[in-house]
């Protein structure tokens, strides 16, 4: 059970009887009333008809090659922090700072580069991971003190440091020595980092790299993970700290290390987006990846392998968007479905918990 | 640097800090209230995003004052649905939260690029010049040339402290945010008093961006809101869930963001600005940890559903 289901247990039992079970196929449920959203908003507000708009979706995300190749790069850092995510939320946390981790991750990576560029590529890209993931989880420390001495709960304290980093993240590029001294240049950003850096690419012609293979690592180690008594102890934590305590799991220790862990997958994220595709440190590096990813993991239930479907299905919602954009239709009718898938997701899962 | 020692930068600086502040701090009066009942509503940037829709909608049929009671309106409107979905069904409230924040935005403007095809001419409030007042230097074009609305946020701020403290909803709704289980055995109808608040912080949310989009810049775009929702959730923190801290943070902010346009739009004074826009968030943070953090926050909040 997943922790969201957990702790969507109602608050009293009277209301519990009211509420007769969800269809057999929630997951089916949840689909159609995105499409029909989708669709009702098309229909209502422009001129693009209901054929037309699902082909261009269709096309735009998956048709050919290079719309499935782009929309498997933009799904790679929603894994990676989708899982990471996940894991933290299998224990009943929310880790809302993925943002800035994902940016601490992404500086520490830059100076990796920096000081070992001239190294072999290999070299620099496996430091600079090492170097991303403590920065990542470096992140995270703060809000774990925080809420263990003083009680913090770890949602304020991981989404206050976002807007903290944002702007240090900004003072950085137009300050420090991370800054790209082109007088061209209008917004602050980062030197160019050297080419041999970049990571090679799968498909030729594309932008998908090897930082998606990456991200298939990422998924199937979190999911045997999760199969072992590690991974049992984080769901005993998450269903009932209680009994978890008297089974010997010591609840708050678990919560900090999955914490930590959750915002090390941040990290990572940032170094892959950092080598894969902007080669060099901008303010648009993460775009708000920190924040969807977390959905993502909402979406898929906290399962890794799910949530890795679900990092496909918003990267598709944002390519076949573009491509709707194209044909008239804004492109921010995506995040609208998102929100309902994620809403569907949410009831679902309160529902089984009932069950 | 020196501009600083300039009356007229300080007076421009604080004048532009009152209108800035206003549409975050009555929309975080809302979640303020919110807040107090035991809800977290992670949604107010998208429920900020529908009501600066709504206003401009309701601004061109209704004028300004019509914009600001649509977009209300429709921030209520955002609020039902998401007691609907918090308190009423008993979807997970950070979740949902985020995916209002998400979705809102998008929403809004989605329709806004459906329904215009150009910006619609809106008139925002004018400065109101108070005679006699406005020459006092420093005072006078800071508090006596200004749009009357400005004056909004102390009104709406005393309302709010008054119905918290002073009437018995406002008891019930302090009851429900520190001790639901004990307000429940003493017949204190939690729910419903959790989804009357949610639904009046939905208005305030949504006056909030009404107040943005029709009240003082008197257009739309993708950027208005521009994160106006996370601040104003940052400023019930930094305000120790206070009504009486919410004006003096939401000037402060105000000012702060006043200061940085003035600076960089005058090319820079030599302060890093950029660290300076870190600095509300940082204090932010120190109040959370030190300020008796936990003592102040209403207990039940964020768990709601534990």
């Amino acid at each position: 059970m997943s922790a969201v289901a957990a702790i969507a247990t109602p608050l009293s039992r009277r209301q519990r009887g009211r509420q007769s079970a969800a269809g057999a196929l929630p997951t089916l449920a949840v689909g159609a009333g995105s499409l029909a959203v989708f669709l009702v908003l098309v229909l209502w507000f422009t001129s693009v008809g209901a054929g037309e708009a699902l082909s261009t979706f269709g096309r735009g995300a998956f048709g050919g090659v290079d719309p499935i190749s782009e929309t498997l790069t933009r799904a790679v850092p929603l894994a990676i922090i989708g899982v990471g995510a996940g894991v933290a939320l299998r224990a009943g946390v929310f880790n809302v700072g993925g943002e800035s981790q994902m940016i601490a991750g992404a500086v520490a990576a830059t100076l990796v580069a920096r000081w070992f560029g001239g190294a072999p590529a290999v070299a620099v890209w496996l430091l600079a991971v090492l170097a991303a993931v403590v920065g990542g989880a470096a992140w995270a420390v703060v809000p774990a003190v925080l809420w263990v001495r003083r009680g913090v709960s770890e949602i304020l304290s991981t989404l206050l440091i976002n807007f903290v980093t944002t702007a240090l993240l900004a003072w950085v590029l137009a300050k420090t020595v991370l800054h790209d001294p082109d007088p061209t240049v209008i917004t602050p950003q980062g030197r160019q980092l050297p080419a041999h850096l970049d990571l090679p690419l799968l498909i030729h012609g594309s932008r998908l790299h090897i930082g998606f293979l990456v991200a298939v690592v990422a998924v199937f180690a979190t999911a045997w993970t999760l199969r072992t008594a590690t991974g049992f102890r984080i769901d005993l934590v998450g269903a009932n700290p209680r009994l978890a305590a008297q089974a010997g799991v010591r609840p708050t220790r678990l919560r900090i290390e999955v914490l930590l862990i959750s915002a090390a997958f941040a990290g990572l994220a940032g170094a892959v987006q950092l080598f894969g595709l902007s080669h060099r440190l901008t303010t648009g590096l993460t775009g708000g990846v920190g924040y969807t990813g977390l959905l993502v993991a909402v979406l898929g239930r906290s399962k890794p392998l799910v949530t890795a479907v679900a990092a496909v299905v918003f990267a598709a919602l944002l390519t076949g968007g573009e491509a709707l954009e194209r044909a008239g239709v804004p492109r921010t009718l995506s995040a609208v479905v998102q929100m309902v898938l994620i809403i569907g997701v949410a009831l679902a899962s309160v529902t089984e918990a009932r069950r | 640097m020196s501009q600083l020692i300039s009356l007229e930068f300080w007076e421009s600086v604080l004048g532009g800090g009152l209108r800035l502040g206003l549409p975050v701090g009555v929309a975080a009066a809302g979640e303020l209230i919110g807040e107090r009942s035991g809800t977290l509503n992670l949604g107010l940037e998208g429920t900020m995003s529908i009501g600066a829709l709504g206003g401009v909608v309701g601004a061109v049929s209704l004028g300004a004052v019509g914009g600001l009671l649509l977009g209300a309106l429709a921030g209520a409107v955002v609020g039902l649905l998401f007691a609907a979905l918090v308190l009423q069904r008993r979807a997970n409230e950070v979740v949902v939260g985020f995916a209002v924040s998400l979705g809102g935005v998008g929403l809004a403007t989605f329709l806004y690029r459906t329904m215009y095809a150009r910006p619609p001419r809106i008139v925002p409030f004018k400065a109101v010049d108070l005679p006699g007042l406005r020459s006092i230097p420093l005072i006078g074009p800071v508090l006596f040339r200004q749009p009357l609305v400005v004056w909004l946020l102390p009104l709406t701020l005393a309302a709010v402290a008054w119905v918290l403290h002073r009437t018995r909803l406002g008891l019930e709704l302090r009851a429900a945010g520190d001790a639901p289980q004990a307000a429940l055995a003493r017949g204190v109808a939690v729910n419903r008093v959790r989804t009357a608040a949610v639904i009046a912080a939905g208005a305030l949310g949504g006056l909030g961006g009404a107040l943005l989009s029709a009240g003082i810049v008197g257009e739309f775009s993708d950027q208005l809101v521009g994160g106006r929702g996370f601040v104003a959730l940052v400023l019930v923190i930094a305000a120790r869930w206070r009504p009486s801290l919410l004006l003096p943070a939401a000037w402060g902010i105000g000012a702060l963001q006043a200061f940085q346009l003035k600076v960089q739009t005058s090319g820079g004074i030599g302060l890093p600005v950029e660290l300076l826009r870190a600095l509300p968030y940082l204090v932010t943070l120190i109040v959370l940890a030190v300020g008796v953090g936990s003592a102040n926050a209403p207990r039940a909040l964020g768990r709601l559903t534990e």
